[in-house]
């Protein structure tokens, strides 16, 4: 667990500190915080996570367009989408681009923590 | 929700004093409803069979429901009925006010008949409301007037009332605000929503006093917010975000595709709304108020 890296990516400082604190509190001490699209292909490239937490409606780079880029120079990084607009079209757009997972805001710890499970266990395309 | 609504009504026409509104209403929450009150909110007993079976009730030791059979007023189904039926928050306001000795039951009985009229409700319309039905209320209420017949509009405000007593406060009241009325906010957060090509934007917002944001922070955020800065505006522009999300889903199901720019937050004199056409929302909760700021989403369809 403890070798498990989350990049946690919402341009909203409440969202990063509410999963940071469940994950934190969860046992997972290798979390990163990105807070754009940009800074999160930036921590990719450095730190090269196992999972990214990916926000769509963001400044600079929006998190479709972060992940498409993730997904092209390394496509073992899992990026599990979690936006409030869990639309059919973004939900397509999303797994088009190589999401692994769709959760829709307001996220609950359990669902997080059942995503890295899953990732874990080797079952992460879900 | 009708219970903010109506404790504000029988204040307005002067039924109660805000003092007595005020300790029933921090009453109210630990106020078991009875019968009695029960049985005038649907209609089946008047104010004054209720009193006659209090009054028979002090000379013998026999249930309410008992006696209001036996005298002939409700059936033994219609007391099931009764007390299987769903306690909403505007009957625990009038037990309370009844409970305190602020009003006897026929002011209330009367008091909710009055509601109905000066609002030109129907039988079937108000028996909604008093069910706990947000759409019904809000119809009643709010979406009269410019807001009538937008559905954009009628549709984002009652998923508004609905999300803010989701996520913020189940004790709320949305007034609509005179056009053109200019109050100096201390902030804004502000989120454009767009068309499916992105060729259009309309404004909604959220405006407030400083003191008003930092509440409305702590609330969604479950944790106190003293200060202005990055996690107010979080707070605040999540909380937005979420709604307009949400938003945007229920849009999308009756085929109608939208999408999102990020928020930002703004002092309230670096505001601007461009549009003429805009619904401007006065929140009133326990705890705070805020104006929410919608320009015609109609357009965007």
């Amino acid at each position: 667990m403890r070798d498990f890296k989350i990049l946690l990516c919402d341009d909203s400082l409440l969202v990063r500190k509410k999963m940071k604190d469940a994950l934190t509190e969860k046992g997972y001490q290798a979390l990163f915080e990105a807070s754009d699209g940009e800074e999160a292909i930036a921590i990719c490239q450095k730190e090269k996570p196992d999972l990214v937490l990916m926000d769509i409606v963001m400044p600079k780079k929006d998190g479709l367009e972060a992940l498409a880029e993730i997904k092209n120079f390394d496509s073992s990084i899992h990026v599990v989408m979690v936006s409030s607009i869990g639309t059919q079209g973004k939900l397509m757009q999303a797994i088009k681009l190589g999401a692994d997972n769709f959760l829709q805001k307001p996220v609950t710890t359990e669902a997080i923590v059942a995503i890295i499970e899953k990732i874990q266990s080797g079952g992460g395309e879900g | 929700m009708f219970a903010q609504y109506f404790g504000h009504f029988l204040l307005n026409r002067g039924l109660v004093s805000a003092d007595n509104l005020e300790r029933a209403m921090a009453a109210q929450k630990e106020t078991r409803v009875k019968l009695g009150v029960l049985a005038i909110n649907i209609g089946y007993m008047t104010a004054d069979q209720v009193e006659e079976v209090h009054q028979a009730q002090t000379r013998m030791d026999k249930r309410f429901g008992e006696i209001a059979v036996e005298l002939g007023y409700v059936t033994n189904e219609q007391v099931s009925e009764l007390l299987s039926s769903q306690q909403t928050e505007h009957l625990a306001l009038g037990q309370s006010l009844i409970d305190l000795g602020i009003m006897n039951y026929e002011r209330f009985s009367s008091a909710l008949n009055q509601y109905k009229a000066e609002h030109s409700l129907s039988d079937e319309q108000f028996e909604s409301i008093i069910r706990g039905d947000i759409e019904a209320l809000l119809q009643a209420q709010l979406l009269k007037g410019s807001l009538a017949g937008n559905r954009q509009w009628t549709d984002y405000i009652n998923l508004f009332a609905k999300n803010c007593i989701r996520f913020l406060d189940s004790d709320i009241r949305l007034e609509q605000r005179a056009a053109g009325v200019n109050t100096p906010y201390d902030w804004v957060v502000q989120q454009p929503l767009a068309n499916a090509d992105r060729s259009l934007l309309r404004a909604t917002a959220l405006a407030g006093s400083e003191a008003a944001f930092l509440q409305l922070a702590s609330v969604f955020a479950g944790e106190a917010v003293n200060e202005p800065g990055e996690m107010m505006e979080a707070a605040v522009g999540e909380f937005l975000n979420l709604h307009n999300g949400i938003f945007l889903v229920n849009e999308s199901n009756q085929g109608l595709e939208l999408d999102l720019n990020p928020q930002s937050v703004v002092r309230g004199a670096e505001f601007r709304s461009e549009q003429q056409t805009k619904a401007v929302i006065r929140v009133v909760g326990s705890r705070f108020e805020f104006d929410l700021i919608v320009e015609n989403l109609a357009e965007l369809a």
